[in-house]
């Protein structure tokens, strides 16, 4: 709740107003939480995401100035989400103890790491792939997007355990992400390894954010064919918007977080 | 003395090339007329980040969920990465898509979002 929007600093409703929103939009930010609830198998009241929901539709409506001309529920919608998704991961059904528990636990903290990645997922969208596609082939390209995602976030879980087995189950994804162009392992690299969202690195390449969701997409694009034909391809050529900074990296002989992975991993 | 040096050194004056005729210039091809002007296009509105969205609806779970399973097979059809991982992307991906349903977003219709 502490990121500042366009909402912020604004002059609001008077408290009759915000409270007439809040009466109207009870059931809405409840469903919210029960969704949450849903998805990861727990209880929306018991577990305390309604009252998590309910918090974040006060703070929104205390803060909500129609004449930015944004709709409430539009405004409000990640607030809620991201508010009851933080109290289901402290609640006391996120560490349940069960049968196929360390499995459910490990799929939850996945799927918190893609609403992280793909923030949309928050306010009920999902991202397009590049192709121009419409209806079903473009919802499962999507789908395709966030599958491919999880691959990423579990290949650097693996990473990380001391399992040798994951290591060697790891190791073949770390060898293809080292054979990409510099660039491409650098955005990959910080999204899924450091958590860095694509605003954040554009910003910091000094550009616009759009080149930077594009270049991911087509990065994306490119790892689902290699996962499907379990095969690796030339690395993916840069696209113009950022050929310029890649070709800087490449004088300055900038190596890739992967390629570095890779030859530690080479020496051990 | 460095005048007589000066002299020696000269050389004969080398005869000139043999010059070649100018070439004739070609016809001139008419000057085609210039066609018919049309106006300029509105520019189209400059993509956004958030555009290329796509919603999620509550009344399409079973069958989201449903293709999350079948591109899950074909996307990992000839992957070696192992099954538990494989099961493991399935469900997180089909937890965050759940998680992101909302029912009443579609079935309520808010004061505010008639007046819009």
């Amino acid at each position: 709740m502490s990121e500042d929007t366009p909402q912020d600093n604004q002059e609001g409703l008077s408290i009759e107003e915000a409270n007439a929103l809040v009466e109207e939009h009870r059931g809405w930010a409840e469903s919210i939480a029960r969704s949450v609830a849903r998805g990861w198998n727990l209880d929306w009241q018991n577990d305390g995401l309604d009252g998590a929901a309910m918090e974040a539709l006060i703070f929104c409506s205390r803060r909500f100035n129609p004449e930015r001309g944004i709709p409430f529920r539009g405004y409000a919608r990640r607030r809620i989400h991201e508010a009851s998704t933080e109290a289901a991961r402290v609640s006391k059904g996120w560490t349940r103890s069960g049968s196929d528990t360390q499995f459910e636990r490990l799929a939850k903290e996945v799927s918190i790491e893609l609403f992280e990645l793909f923030p949309e997922l928050r306010s009920g969208a999902i991202p397009m792939s590049l192709d121009q596609e419409e209806g079903d082939k473009a919802m499962r390209a999507s789908i395709r997007q966030l599958l491919i995602g999880a691959t990423l976030v579990t290949t650097r879980q693996g990473l990380a355990s001391a399992s040798l087995d994951d290591i060697v189950d790891t190791k073949r994804m770390v060898t293809f992400l080292a054979h990409l162009e510099v660039i491409h392992q650098i955005i990959i690299w910080r999204m899924y390894w450091h958590g860095d969202s694509m605003r954040a690195i554009a910003s910091e390449w000094e550009m616009d954010e759009l080149n930077v969701i594009r270049e991911h997409k087509a990065l994306v694009d490119h790892l689902q064919r290699a996962i499907e034909k379990n095969s690796s391809f030339e690395p993916l050529k840069v696209r113009p918007a950022l050929r310029p900074l890649s070709i800087e990296m490449k004088q300055r002989k900038q190596a890739g977080p992967f390629t570095e992975l890779y030859a530690q991993g080479q020496k051990t | 003395m460095s005048d007589e040096k000066d002299k020696k050194n000269v050389k004969g004056i080398s005869k000139t090339q043999k010059t070649t005729s100018v070439s004739k210039v070609d016809n001139i091809e008419e000057v085609k007329k210039v066609g018919k002007t049309t106006g300029v296009k509105r520019s189209g509105k400059t993509p956004q980040a958030g555009d290329n969205l796509q919603r999620l609806r509550y009344e399409d779970r079973e069958k989201l969920l449903g293709m999350v399973d079948e591109e899950a097979k074909n996307l990992f059809r000839s992957s070696k990465l192992p099954e538990e991982q494989k099961r493991l992307i399935r469900e997180a991906v089909k937890m965050a898509i759940d998680s992101a349903l909302v029912e009443e977003d579609d079935t309520k219709k808010t004061k505010e979002d008639e007046k819009n």
